[in-house]
């Protein structure tokens, strides 16, 4: 049985879009493959991830003291959610307009500047 | 039921439901306060007609869907402004805000395949008929779709907001 998994594989399996064989031969692959199946929980995810945010959930809080801390972000001072609302307009802005990289490089320069 | 049926027993909420799909697929009607020249207003209207010219629900279903997808694509979307949440006065860059931005950054076609799919619950088979492709040419383009959300989603997330210092 082959156990090679392509995405659009892996699609119709997420989605319940494959019949019985196929079923079978993707939950093989995933039970020989970690990465597999790292691929089909992130894909879950972000799709709750995105069922949620366009259904206008508010399903996470501002930006949480210890993620940042965990990721090594340092704080000046303040709470979470507490930047200028102009920053904060200006780095959604950035990052919404499609510039990518460069975007969220040159927002993260202005924001650790000041 | 017939289509008309439908749309008259259940009609607010059918517009509510094509509103809220042409927003999610174009983006919101407003960016800074200012009023954009999205067509999604003319989409879901022509949503609506397709709609009634059907004689039964499913297809009225896709027929409106149909509508709103084939003026998405053939918008020039490199002309839409940026997106921009409407919360941004009092509340920034919350997980909700970095999907919805990381979504509007994939390709029109991955775009409206995850949509039709994973919002809307279509079939393959019939979101393949609302993008006017065939099946094998929507599951690539899911397919690709997700991995491109995924990239976004982890750019934004752990490349972007994890970086950002907040100052008080």
């Amino acid at each position: 049985m082959a156990l090679e998994v392509r995405n659009s594989d892996l699609c119709a399996y997420v989605d319940q879009e494959c019949d019985d064989d196929e079923k079978q031969r993707i939950v093989a692959a995933l039970a020989a493959s970690p990465q597999l199946t790292d691929r089909l929980s992130l894909w879950r995810r972000n799709d709750a991830a995105l069922r949620l945010a366009l259904a206008g959930l508010e399903n996470s809080a501002p930006l949480q003291i210890a993620e940042m801390e965990a990721t090594g972000t340092r704080w000046r001072a303040g709470r979470p959610g507490t930047a200028p609302s102009g920053l904060k307009v200006a780095a959604l802005a950035a990052l919404a307009g499609g510039s990518g990289f460069a975007a969220l490089a040159f927002v993260t320069f202005v924001l650790t500047a000041r | 039921m017939s289509a008309s049926a439908l749309l008259q027993q259940d009609h607010g909420e059918f517009v509510t439901s094509l509103t809220n799909f042409a927003e999610a697929l174009f983006g919101p009607p407003t960016v800074g306060g200012q009023e954009t020249a999205y067509p999604r207003g003319k989409a879901v209207a022509d949503a609506i007609s397709a709609a009634s010219a059907s004689q039964e629900v499913g297809q009225a279903r896709i027929l409106a869907y149909r509508a709103i997808v084939g003026r998405f694509l053939r918008a020039s979307v490199d002309s839409l402004p940026p997106m921009a949440s409407e919360r941004q006065d009092h509340l920034a860059l919350t997980d909700a805000d970095l999907t919805i931005v990381a979504f509007h950054q994939l390709a029109p076609f991955e775009k409206a395949s995850l949509l039709l799919v994973v919002v809307e619950n279509f079939s393959y088979a019939d979101a393949a008929t609302v993008m006017d492709l065939e099946v094998g040419s929507l599951i690539d383009a899911l397919a690709r779709g997700r991995e491109a959300f995924a990239a976004r989603l982890a750019c934004s997330k752990f490349g972007g907001r994890s970086h950002l210092r907040i100052v008080g």
